[in-house]
């Protein structure tokens, strides 16, 4: 219970998470948004998820949480395959957290309640030990005073910042964050990629698909660049952002580089 | 300077206010001078003010009007889980429900369309013709019926603006937590659309409390209904006055409760909604 993340891996398969020749395209003749993408994920591991819009960056994200289906190739959680039509499909997706860009919050509940819905609705636990636990991680981010406060009384940060929590509180095999930054006012970036960071220094497996070029430089263990449904680089940042001998890769980062 | 600013604007306000207040009294004395010279103003005094008859039929009225709280209690309920289920049938995507999502858009337009008055007469005297039910049905029962499954259409498609109008991530966003489909909508979707459509649901609620009066077609003994019986032994029409005035004192609450929530849900929105 020292920090926000449990880091207590326990499958016999070492990645946590494991993408294998996924392809995907929307409707019976649509175009393939995904043409075939496989990458891992071992524990403790930050990935970032990069590519222009429209490279199936949220594709991949939603069938990683089952709310696209693949129509062909395998994602793992640990042992479990999720593409399974078979599968529990509740049960996986209490496994991951997830946060998405925004409206992540329920307008209509508290913050604690935000919270501890998926603790005392989904896993079942008593009402008293959810809430302890979600005061000592709003603690930790410093908004225990805002536990009875809604979400429309926080700033888009403290939002995120609590979405986080909530994800986090019922200790996930893995956390997806689905370009959390992006509807945010950029005074109001920095705290949410600090506390991913802290996060991460914690043992946390994540999976985060983003615009933040150099917070995904500086924070990813590992980068996926994908572009036009396939994965285009697969390394380690320094690898992949900076050394890179591909003309496309090349330009694609440039261009983060001029805005910069 | 300022001083005479403040003065100035001081005049203009009780210039208004001096303005408003004839502007009102011409209006009422128009309203009342033209009725009091209206050659047969004496006459309808007598039949529909009369100060007698509505003492007397007072009892009887209100007596009838109890009637019309229980219809409406009634069919409250029971338009709250018809039109739950039909908007939840149309909005569901299902391959299975496909039938009954037809089904329901077929009875929410169909119903729509009939006058409250003729799905009265339907289900008054069609029931009972089908002799399925021995013996003799309550009126007042196939009045509540009537009601419920008229309003339930008009209901259903608030509600089922009120589900389209909650947020697509909010959904994402339950399910994500692995909340199963009917936790996400019990928990998430439901009380959501139910704020945002709270003013709608209030307004046919208010129509619903006067269209109960209507079982009366069907010879339930209620308010509309006492009333004309005292009419047709006393040839004077105070009776009916005496019910309108009933159920204008019952909507009265009602009315004001919706001006508030509205009002409140207005101020909440003007002063910044979620991001």
């Amino acid at each position: 219970m020292s920090g926000i993340v449990s880091n207590t891996g326990k499958s016999e398969r070492t990645a946590v998470l494991t993408v294998d020749n996924v392809k995907k395209s929307y409707g019976k003749n649509g175009p393939a948004v995904l043409k075939g993408v496989s990458f891992e994920i071992q524990p403790h591991e930050v990935v970032a998820l990069l590519g222009p819009s429209g490279s199936g960056k949220s594709t991949l994200m939603k069938c990683v949480n089952l709310l696209e289906r693949v129509n062909d190739g395998q994602i793992w959680l640990g042992d479990t395959d999720i593409t399974d039509p078979h599968a529990n499909q509740d049960q996986i997706r209490s496994r991951i957290g997830v946060v998405f860009q925004q409206f992540n919050l329920f307008p209509h509940m508290t913050v604690l309640r935000n919270v501890t819905l998926a603790a005392t609705e989904v896993h079942h636990w008593p009402a008293a030990k959810a809430k302890k636990r979600a005061m000592e991680l709003l603690e930790r981010i410093g908004m225990e005073q805002k536990a009875g406060a809604y979400p429309d009384q926080l700033s888009g940060g403290q939002q995120q910042r609590v979405a986080i929590v909530r994800a986090l509180l019922t200790e996930p095999e893995l956390l997806l964050l689905d370009e959390i930054t992006s509807a945010l006012d950029p005074m109001l970036v920095g705290e949410v990629l600090g506390m991913v960071s802290e996060i991460k220094e914690q043992g946390a497996t994540i999976l985060m698909a983003t615009h933040e070029m150099s917070f995904a430089h500086k924070a990813a263990d590992k980068v996926v660049l994908l572009q036009e449904g396939v994965v285009a680089e697969y390394g380690t940042p320094s690898q992949v952002m900076d050394h890179s001998m591909r003309k496309e890769t090349q330009e694609f980062f440039a261009y983060f580089r001029n805005l910069d | 300077m300022e001083l005479g600013r403040r003065a100035t604007r001081r005049n203009e306000h009780i210039r208004s206010i001096i303005t408003s207040i004839v502007s009102s009294v011409v209006l009422a004395l128009v309203i009342v001078v033209g009725l009091k010279m209206s050659p047969g103003w004496p006459r309808v005094h007598e039949s529909f003010f009369s100060g007698k008859y509505f003492m007397s039929s007072l009892p009887h009225v209100l007596e009838g009007l109890w009637l019309n709280v229980q219809v409406l209690l009634y069919a409250v309920v029971g338009v709250a889980i018809l039109s739950i289920v039909i908007a939840l049938l149309r909005t569901s995507k299902s391959a299975i429900l496909f039938p009954l999502r037809m089904l329901a858009i077929l009875y929410t337009t169909v119903m729509r369309g009939i006058p409250m008055i003729v799905i009265l007469y339907l289900i008054g005297f069609g029931i009972p013709g089908l002799e399925i039910f021995p013996g003799r049905i309550d009126p007042a029962i196939l009045g509540t019926v009537a009601i419920i499954l008229g309003y339930a259409a008009y209901v259903a498609e608030v509600l089922r603006a009120g589900l389209e109008g909650v947020h697509p991530s909010q959904r994402a966003s339950a399910r994500s937590l692995g909340l199963s489909v009917g936790k996400t909508l019990r928990l998430v979707i439901i009380p959501q659309a139910l704020r945002k459509i709270a003013p709608a649901l209030m307004n046919d609620f208010i129509s619903m409390q006067k269209d109960v009066g209507l079982i009366s077609v069907l010879g339930a003994v209620d308010a509309v209904r006492a009333a004309q019986i005292d009419v047709a032994q006393s040839y004077n029409f105070t009776p009916y006055v005496v019910a309108s005035v009933l159920f204008i004192l019952l909507s009265i609450p009602f009315i004001i409760l919706n001006d508030w929530y509205s009002d409140k849900l207005r101020k909440r929105e003007l002063s910044g909604g979620a991001v």
